[in-house]
């Protein structure tokens, strides 16, 4: 045993987190233990509070603290557009874009029989309720454009159009900023695939 | 002979090859000139891995379906090949670094890239006694050596079949939970993918047979001919359809297949079960083809492969021929030295010595491993 019995559970415990192998986690531990003891409290603290403090959005599946969350009570949004993405972090990136004013509904999850996940494990009912009873008139789909995403986005049309409701798919090609000479040919591909009039 | 080639474009040449902990390599540089050079000595020198190395510089894998982390030296956690190459574009280097927890990092001529930027920027052909096995053995072989090629020439086609292979392998899944409900919405995924890929390998095939049939006529001085003929598990394939049109035939299979394919749990139409063979003088070559017959004609199919990529990136490919000499006999292996004459780069490797390999007639360089 190298360690004292509490430094290993704490390099233990840290090696669980994403993105942290046993050394990641050995350097953290030992940043820890030589932090002052008010500091490290409060990020125990933290830790805890936003555990049991956040949960899901009864409307939109986002996470919040508040229920309903901030951007569905939200008094400037335009609620006749709901965007779908698979992630509460995708609410963050589409948020931080400053693009969308409209309304989310996260899927927490795509359909992917291989990971055992069906349409019925994924927030899917919740949106056609929610559909039935609101005045949205298009829906726009932002799950990614990987199969998962596309063949998710594709089932969620089926079930959408004959609502009457207006169903839309993010588009997909050069990045902005991206030099046009080194854009792999498979995204120029594409580019020119979703291309629009002028 | 001359007619050969419409066009004869320039030829890529590797003229500096690094390795650091690559294979049983330590650190050590080769320098390479233009033509033939002829790499020998003992079993278990590093021949093939030298080999294998300008073909991962090339292709970013290697050429036997080995794993990146299987190519480090031992005890140690990565490895890094450069390469210095000449072609019609003139100089390029190319280094790849691989870190076992980290991945492959490429870095074409100081700028980082990623593989789908560089891949088709440089291209070798990788030719092995296993080969010599293509016509008798396994479909999945077959599959292998032609998707390998075009997705080395097209990057959209390894889109095509990536998409393809995941959207299967989801349906599969679907099947084998029962889950009827979440089966349709893969195969409409698959279609066009599907679709595509088929008419790609067609196609494929089509001009490969081409350049086959002319260098198996000079073998055997036009005493058999070959032809290649797609095996498609799809029933309804014309292979004039449009890629839409054999998308919509795919679907509708793939519906009427889906109750049958429920029971077996797999996906019994599509592009992953296809095959091609060889047909030799109308017979199929997985039943008639003696030992020389098969010699020959894949002989053949690395010459058509060589030309293929030449006519689709307008310039010549290296060729990398590992220990495949000793199994041709001396007219066969006259004939290829010949071909290849004063338009490839060919990069060889034996067991012989280097003066048994010409007979005189040709030159080359030597490298000597082992010594």
């Amino acid at each position: 045993m190298y360690y004292a019995a509490p430094i290993a559970k704490l390099i233990e415990e840290l090696n669980k987190l994403p993105g942290v192998g046993p050394k990641t986690a050995q350097r953290l531990a030992f940043h820890l233990l030589f932090r002052p003891r008010e500091e490290v409290r409060k990020l125990a603290e933290a830790i805890v509070q936003a555990r049991e403090q956040v949960k899901a959005c009864s409307v939109c599946f986002n996470l919040t603290d508040e229920d309903p969350c901030q951007i569905c009570r939200g008094a400037g949004r335009d609620r006749e557009v709901i965007c779908v993405v698979e992630e509460p972090r995708d609410v963050v990136a589409m948020e931080r874009s400053g693009g969308f004013k409209g309304l989310y509904h996260v899927l927490q999850g795509v359909i992917s029989p291989l990971d055992g996940v069906g349409p019925d494990d994924i927030r899917i009912k919740e949106l056609l309720n929610r559909l039935q009873s609101s005045e949205v008139k298009e829906v726009i789909v932002a799950t990614d454009p990987d199969v998962e995403g596309e063949a998710t986005a594709a089932y969620l049309a089926k079930l959408i159009k004959p609502l009457g409701i207006r169903v839309t798919r993010i588009a997909q090609g050069v990045p902005v900023g991206g030099e046009l000479e080194y854009a792999d040919e498979v995204t120029l591909g594409l580019a020119l695939q979703g291309r629009r009039e002028m | 002979m001359e007619a050969r080639l419409p066009l004869e474009p320039g030829s890529l040449v590797i003229r500096r090859l690094s390795l650091r902990d690559f294979r049983n390599y330590r650190d050590r540089v080769f320098y390479l000139r233009p033509g033939f050079t002829y790499i020998s000595g003992p079993n278990a020198v590093g021949k093939t891995n030298l080999l294998e190395a300008i073909f991962y510089l090339t292709a970013l894998r290697s050429p036997r379906r080995a794993r990146d982390q299987d190519l480090v030296r031992l005890g140690t956690g990565g490895f890094r090949l450069e390469g210095e190459f000449h072609g019609t574009g003139g100089a390029m280097r190319v280094e790849v670094c691989y870190r076992v927890q980290e991945g492959k990092r490429i870095v074409v001529d100081g700028v980082a890239r990623r593989p789908s930027e560089y891949v088709g920027r440089a291209n070798a052909v990788f030719f092995a006694p296993d080969d010599l096995l293509l016509i008798k053995g396994s479909p999945a072989g077959r599959r292998d050596f032609l998707d390998g090629l075009l997705t080395r020439l097209y990057p959209l086609f390894g889109r095509w079949q990536n998409t393809y292979q995941r959207a299967l392998a989801q349906r599969n899944a679907a099947l084998k939970r029962g889950q009827a409900g979440a089966v349709e919405m893969w195969e409409e995924q698959m279609a066009l993918p599907a679709a595509r890929v088929v008419l790609a390998r067609v196609k494929a095939l089509r001009r490969l047979a081409a350049r086959l049939s002319l260098y198996l006529g000079d073998i055997t001085d036009g005493r058999e001919e070959l032809s290649l003929s797609y095996r498609a598990s799809l029933r309804t394939l014309d292979i004039a359809d449009a890629a839409e049109t054999l998308a919509g035939k795919f679907a509708v299979a793939w519906k009427q297949d889906r109750a049958k394919d429920l029971a077996s749990g797999i996906t019994a139409v599509g592009p992953h079960r296809d095959d091609y063979a060889f047909i030799l003088d109308g017979q199929d070559g997985r039943q008639f083809a003696s030992q020389g017959q098969q010699r020959t004609i894949i002989l053949s199919l690395k010459l058509a492969e060589l030309d293929f990529i030449a006519d689709v990136r307008r310039e010549r490919p290296i060729l990398l021929l590992d220990d495949v000499l000793s199994e041709l006999d001396a007219s066969r292996r006259e004939y290829l030295l010949r071909t290849l004459s004063g338009t490839t780069q060919t990069i060889m490797s034996g067991t012989e010595p280097p003066e048994a390999v010409g007979g005189g007639q040709i030159a080359f360089s030597c490298i000597r491993l082992g010594e």
